[in-house]
Order: C-alpha cells, then structure tokens, then sequence
C-alpha cells in the first residue's frame, strides 16, 4: 500500500508518461525527446543560477561577519523571495555612507586636535608602541631645537635623548611598565629642565597602542627655586651670626624660627622651640600687654620699640625691647618677625660709650 | 519547517517598529532584519521610528549588533524571557 507524498508522486509520474504519449501521438517521438532534453537544460540552469546565488550570498555573508547559509537553510525559491544580494547591497551602502560620515567626523576632529596642538605652550609628542614619533607639536620641536621632519618617524630615544635615557629615566619605558600614567616632576635634558607626562592608549584588550608625551620647561622655575634657597640661606646665616634675639611666629602663635641668640638665652633647643607658643616664652606678668601687641601687628601694625619681657626655660626673666613686623600674602598674615636686644646689654653698651 | 517562514509580520507601536524574528537561526535571521532595516532606513535614521527586534538566535547577539553598529545605528541590548530583545535606533 501507498501513501501520502509517495502516492502523490506516483500520481505525478503517471501523469507525466499520459502527457508524453499524447505529445508523442500528435507530435512524434523526436518532439517529446526534444522537449525533454529542453527541460532538462532549463533545470540544469537554474540549479547553477541557484547555486551561484547561495554561494556569492554566502561569500557577501561571510564578509559582514555572520555564518554561511546551512545546506539545508531555506529552499531555493524562498531564498530568491528574501533577494539576499540586493538585501546585503542595501546594508552596504549604508555602512559605506555612515563611514563616509565617520571619516568627516574625524577629520574635523584631527584638524581641531591639531589647532590645539599647535597653540598649547606645552610639547607634545605622540608615540607609537615602538616609540617612534606619529605626531608632534611646534612647541616640541623649538623646545628641543630641532624639526618635525627629523621627529617623524623616528624614536624620541633617538632625537631627543640623544645620550640614551633608558629605564626609570625613561617615561616611555615606566608606562610599558607600568602601564599607567606616569609624571616626571624634573626630568633634565641639555642642561633644561622638564616636567614630563606621559599618558598611555590602550586598545580593546588593554595593550599600549601609543603614548602621549606631555613637556612643560620648568628650567626658569627650578632656577628661581634655586637662587631663593641660596638667598634663605643668607639670610639664614645673617640672623644665626646677629647677636640680637630673633624670632618668627606664626599668626597661631607657634614659632616658626628662632636664632641662635634667641635660643641661647632663653635655653630652649630647635627641637623643643617646636612645641612652643610665643607666649610660652613671655613673663606672665607681661603677657596680656604681648598678646595685645601680637594682635596689633597682625593686623599690619609696625611696632618700633616694643618692651617686653621673656621667660627662660629655666625661669630666668630676660628684659628686651625691639620690633615687630608682620608679612603679608594676599592680604592674609604669614608670619611675624621680632628683633630684640636685652635692656640690660644695651644700658651697658651705653655705660661703655659713656 | 523553513526559519523564515516562522517570522511573524512586523508590528508598528507608536513609532516603534516591532519585528519578531523568534524560531529563526542565523544568518536567515540578519538577512531578514537587514531587509526591515534597509526598508525603516530614513525614518529610523532620522529618529522618527525605533526597531525593536525579538530574536532567539544566540549567534545574531554577536552580530547584528556589530553589523548594525557599522551601518550607524544606536543598539540598545537586553534579555527578555524568552530570548533577547534588541532596539536599534538613531546614531546619536
């Protein structure tokens, strides 16, 4: 017994060998063998037609990063309904367009970093991973007296370091280290000085792809530094060598300083100056009248002849008068500076002129 | 059965645009959404409609975002109870 598809098949097959017999009977056997063979032609055609559209839309498939069509994934006459060529064709252009508007987009913004580059006081270089030079600025190039023709494309290591700075030196190097960010706070080259920063760009899987180098000159700068110690210096010598009694105080009342004739009369030691307040070191009889001066001078007042009395470590009180200043930031007190001589010392200076 | 033939017709909801794509493997799943995307083109790129796409197909997760992504579209991704559910929108 036959069923179903079978049946119908069979049902077909019959059908075919009535037509062919009747085509046979009217127009001869040749036309039915010449129609068969027409057939067979057009089936043959069509199955390449088919197969050369699966393959080429499997290649189109391919391309656009997704699978190929199964074997058996949809039959050919559903698949020239889907028109998946033309389909693909259509996501093309539009992936082609928003390309093009990605491309002006960067454009725009390569021209805009660049008008940045150009007009920041700051060198900048751009490093590939190799550490060879893909971009510059002007200022990099006048910082390091040299020309964006000799940059690109070479190795900072080779233009700019000329000496070979490799290593902890080397803020390239620490960020392949590291991999993080990396400043240079006084990084010296020819005698210059530069606060360098170095920042690196990763890519998806967190690899360096370049390095962005930031130099600011800072060689004025850690010049002024350095003539400013020298001259704290001085002054430093100046006061320890005075014979006068010399003190700094902080608007809090901690003492900042204290020379050499300060501590020696009063006993204290520089460690033990650190703890003290100013009115520590003044005789409770005279510090309510001191406090009132400190406020005074704070407030801008110079004091020419202050007389005052201070008390030892070890009780002694020591009578001075001298003066009282205070310097100014931005309007806000920093420190007071107090130059005194001892009573006694003076009458007897001026015991010994008479 | 044939995957495609299991699509159901896409729905309009106030400006979003509904295609359902469920019971539909890859890549029969990205030529359908390609030829839904092709044909919402200037209203989608002009941001008067959004597609929201429902999809089964764990391998058009990776790909249709990726494909969409470089055609210029915006892809909103997210997990529905039944699959995944992807919204695709203007480039902002």
């Amino acid at each position: 017994m036959v069923t179903g598809s079978k049946s119908v098949h069979i049902h077909e097959i019959r059908q075919t060998v009535v037509i062919q017999s009747l085509i046979g009977k009217v127009f001869g056997t040749g036309e039915v063998e010449r129609l068969m063979e027409e057939n067979r032609l057009l089936y043959e055609r069509h199955s390449r037609l088919s197969e050369y559209l699966r393959r080429k839309t499997n290649q189109l498939l391919v391309l656009l990063g997704t699978l190929p069509f199964r074997a058996d994934e949809l039959q050919d006459e559903r698949l020239l309904e889907l028109d998946p060529i033309g389909t693909i064709a259509d996501a093309f252009v539009q992936i082609l367009e928003h390309e093009k508007s990605l491309k002006e987009r960067l454009k725009i913004s390569h021209d805009e970093i660049r008008a940045i580059l150009s007009s920041v006081e700051t060198g900048i270089l751009v490093l590939d991973a190799e550490m060879k030079v893909l971009l510059c600025n002007r200022r990099v190039v006048d910082m390091f007296g040299t020309s964006e023709q000799a940059l690109l494309g070479r190795t900072c290591r080779d233009v700019i370091c000329s000496e070979g700075v490799k290593g902890i030196d080397c803020t390239f190097d620490r960020i392949l280290e590291t991999k993080r960010l990396c400043h240079q706070h006084d990084w010296q080259q020819n005698n210059c000085h530069f606060e360098v920063t170095g920042v690196p760009i990763k890519n998806r899987l967190g690899d360096i792809t370049h390095v962005v180098l930031a130099y600011t000159d800072i060689t004025e700068r850690v010049e002024t530094e350095r003539r400013l110690r020298e001259r704290e210096q001085m002054y430093f010598e100046v006061f320890e060598s005075l014979e006068d009694m010399i003190q700094c105080v902080l608007p809090n009342g901690s003492l900042l300083f204290a020379n050499r004739s300060w501590k020696a009369a009063l006993g204290y030691s520089d460690d033990e100056r650190d703890g003290l307040k100013v009115w520590n070191v003044i005789a409770p009889a005279h510090r309510s009248a001191c406090m009132e001066t400190f406020r005074q001078v704070l407030e801008g007042k110079v004091m020419d002849d202050v007389q005052t009395c201070f008390f030892s470590k070890d009780g002694r009180e020591i009578e001075v008068s001298g003066r009282i200043s205070c310097s100014f930031s931005n309007g806000k007190p920093l420190a007071t500076l107090g130059i005194f001589r001892p009573i006694e010392r003076q009458n007897h200076g001026a015991g010994q002129d008479a | 059965m044939d995957g495609a033939e299991s699509t159901k017709q896409s729905e309009k909801l106030d400006g979003l645009h509904r295609l359902d794509v469920r019971g539909v493997t890859c890549p029969t799943t990205l030529l359908l959404v390609l030829k839904e995307v092709n044909r919402l083109k200037g209203p989608l790129r002009d941001g008067t409609v959004r597609l929201e796409l429902l999809l089964d197909s764990h391998d058009s997760t990776v790909t249709l975002p990726e494909v969409l992504g470089n055609m210029g579209y915006s892809i909103t991704f997210g997990r529905v109870e039944d699959g995944y559910r992807i919204e695709v929108g203007a480039y902002s």
